[in-house]
């Protein structure tokens, strides 16, 4: 039995490595969207400052001392700095703002650094999780410099021995720092936002694996329009086989389309000069939302390829369907930037679903429980195409 | 062979094709089922080969009942249809070893693929692509297909539709060395000629019931055309008085149309004789299986 279904997938795979246009679907054309995309953010960030990464900056002191000393925090080279007067609710300061990050300094931390003295409370930055590493880690630098500024500062102004002392190894060194070691305090903040590459990768990557419907609609409709079904069906074997022996291999295709993917999102596109897309330890769970997100493609392409006679038919409501759904879903234009009600519109789209199930691993740090209403929704939908293809199957060619 | 007995088919759109529908051939026999479009061939072959299931009756093969044996007797048997029905990418090879690897009987697949090469004449074409291959090539192919299982009861449907004279003769050839090895085949076709020179036992089917059936030669030595030239022109009350008079045409001093033997010629002639007529000239031979096609099914063109 395992060596016909094997057969089945061969002949399948077979056939779709013969199909150019399909590869070209499948494969080319997502990679290619993915990296324009995704570059297409950082490269217009790089021209204007004040679309360069922004900053905001509480200080719980409004002191005259303090205000002046924190200037060149304001300057951090790279850096679009915005300071807000309200000290409370920063979480939704960096979501409404846009913010990368928020510096929170606490009262007296600049005086009590100037004067040698331990400081009360940390300098605290928060993080928008969608803050890629190579900004925190550059922010972080800029921060500590700012801070061994401020240390220094009265220390030069007060004392020539220091200077004899050796100054250079004193402020280039951490001894400097580390007596008033300044730990950061980090907490991630939900964000509605993901990045470009956050964006663009599991967007695509949906795109192209529910344009599976293009090779299985086509060949299938090439074995009904040739006769080739009426042979199949009148072998000693029963239907299931020809159903798995097409839902099986467009499973792996879709698996080495979100591998590829997501290669692509992490070495191709900094390679281009993009920000790399990051994994974190939940990226498992990246396989459960691939495969639901592939069982409906997969479902929804055979239902179309059942129902339909020809394969102008089948590419061109597959087709339609496809760019409908992820024009609606979020695909093509972000949610974040619709208005409200195209934002509840979005949420009927099975591709929301799996952009919505694919930031919540990546963007939110997001369990399997978090991601369960997804796969759950993904795959009712694709038992109820299933359902009605395998339903047509079995009439198929009776009348 | 194969046993339809008081077959009722519909489809769901309550078209009745079969009522009461009953079939015999034998095994070993090259049976061919005739019938204008829609007549039920391809709906009697759909029910033979359980890709459609009766609403009343059975389908016997070897004595098996197709409803309660299907998958035993579909081993056995092979359906070669009308359409080119394999994979034009695929090479000429890559279909035969994927369609041999679908019948879980066939111990030994490289062995039957190299036969039913051997047999279509397919050997230097195995790795062209089968979308590229000659028409006639395109349905050796297809037969080699319906052979990869060696099948008892073979069903061709229109195999040699659309291909060149050589292709034909191939093919037919090969049909024909097919039954003498023992296949029974089941074969439908529109040319007669093709029928007549392969089949020895066949069915004429229209409306879903059958119109003649038993062996081809009987069934041609029983009926006889004639032609009869007279001097002057032939009214209808000249042979009125005749039994057979209706089956025969008359066209001014021509008379033509079918008998069922010579005495009914000779009686014929005397009438026209006493009827004060002299007699030009006088055919009469077998007739042919178009002719009777024609006369069982009508000659008005069907959709």
């Amino acid at each position: 039995m395992i060596n016909i279904l094997l057969n089945i997938l061969k002949k399948e795979f077979t056939l779709v490595l013969k199909d150019i246009h399909a590869l070209l679907v499948l494969f080319i054309m997502p990679m290619a969207f993915i990296l324009v995309m995704s570059l297409a953010l950082p490269d217009t960030e790089a021209t204007n400052d004040k679309d360069k990464p922004k900053i905001g900056l509480i200080f719980k002191q409004e002191k005259d001392s303090q205000l002046s000393a924190s200037e060149e925090l304001t300057k951090l080279p790279g850096f679009h700095t915005q300071k807000f007067t309200n000290k409370n609710n920063v979480r939704e300061k960096i979501i409404n703002d846009q913010l990368i990050a928020m510096i929170v300094v606490p009262e007296n931390f600049i005086q009590l650094l100037q004067e040698n003295e331990p400081v009360e409370n940390n300098l605290e930055v928060f993080y928008s999780p969608s803050t890629p590493s190579q900004l925190r880690f550059l922010l972080m630098a800029s921060i500590r410099q700012v801070v061994a500024l401020w240390q220094l500062e009265k220390k030069l102004k007060a004392s020539n021995s220091f200077l004899q002392q050796g100054l250079k190894d004193k402020f280039l060194g951490v001894s400097l720092v580390s007596e008033h070691e300044i730990t950061v305090a980090e907490e991630k903040v939900e964000a509605k936002q993901p990045s470009s590459v956050q964006q663009s990768v599991p967007a695509w990557l949906i795109f192209s694996m529910f344009f599976v419907v293009i090779p299985l609609s086509t060949t299938f409709i090439v074995e009904k329009q040739h006769g080739t079904l009426q042979r199949l069906k009148t072998l000693p074997i029963a239907d299931g086989y020809f159903l798995f022996g097409k839902i099986i291999p467009y499973i792996i295709i879709n698996l080495i389309q979100t591998v590829l993917m997501f290669l692509v999102g992490i070495y191709l596109v900094p390679a281009a000069g993009g920000q790399a897309l990051q994994l974190a330890d939940n990226a498992w769970l990246l396989i459960p939302m691939s495969m639901s997100i592939s069982l409906l493609a997969i479902s929804l392409a055979m239902l179309i390829a059942v129902r339909v006679n020809t394969t102008d038919q089948a590419t061109t409501i597959g087709g339609v369907t496809n760019l409908l759904l992820a024009a609606v879903g979020g695909v093509m234009v972000p949610t974040y930037v619709m208005p409200e009600a195209m934002k509840n519109i979005s949420g009927y789209s099975p591709m929301n679903w799996g952009l919505e199930g694919f930031l919540t691993v990546l963007l939110r740090e997001g369990s399997f429980a978090d991601i369960m209403p997804e796969i759950m929704k993904l795959l009712s939908l694709s038992a109820v195409c299933l359902f009605f293809a395998i339903v047509s199957y079995k009439h198929l060619l009776r009348d | 062979m194969i046993s339809v007995r008081n077959l009722h088919f519909a489809y769901s759109d309550n078209q009745v094709i079969f009522n009461d529908f009953n079939l015999e051939i034998k095994a070993g026999s090259l049976f061919g089922l005739i019938g204008p479009n829609g007549a039920g061939k391809s709906t009697l072959i759909s029910l033979i080969t359980g890709l459609n299931s009766a609403q009343a009756g059975s389908i016997q093969i070897n004595g098996k009942d197709l409803s309660l044996a299907r998958n035993e007797l579909l081993s056995n048997l092979s359906s070669v249809p009308q359409e080119y029905a394999f994979y034009p990418k695929l090479t000429v090879m890559q279909n035969l070893n994927f369609f041999c690897r679908l019948y879980k009987s066939i111990k030994q697949p490289e062995q039957n693929v190299e036969q039913a090469i051997e047999l279509t004449g397919l050997a230097e074409y195995q790795n062209r692509a089968a979308g590229k291959l000659s028409g006639g090539l395109k349905r050796r192919l297809n037969l080699a297909i319906g052979l990869l299982n060696k099948p008892t009861l073979l069903i061709l449907d229109e195999p040699t539709v659309g291909i060149d004279p050589q292709s034909r003769h191939f093919i037919l050839s090969a049909i024909k060395q097919l039954n003498k090895d023992g296949t029974t085949i089941l074969y439908t076709s529109h040319y007669m000629e093709e029928i007549e020179r392969l089949c020895d036992t066949i069915a004429v089917i229209d409306h879903g019931k059958i119109m003649m059936s038993g062996e081809l030669n009987k069934l041609l030595s029983n009926t006889a055309l004639f032609h009869i030239q007279t001097q002057d022109p032939v009214t209808i009350s000249d042979i009125e008085t005749c039994d057979f008079s209706k089956s025969i045409n008359i066209n001014n001093n021509k008379l033509d149309g079918q008998l069922h033997d010579a005495e009914q010629l000779n009686e014929l002639i005397a009438l026209l004789q006493q009827s004060g007529h002299t007699i030009e000239e006088v055919e009469f031979g077998k007739n042919s299986l178009e002719s009777m096609y024609f006369d069982l099914t009508e000659r008005a063109v069907r959709e």
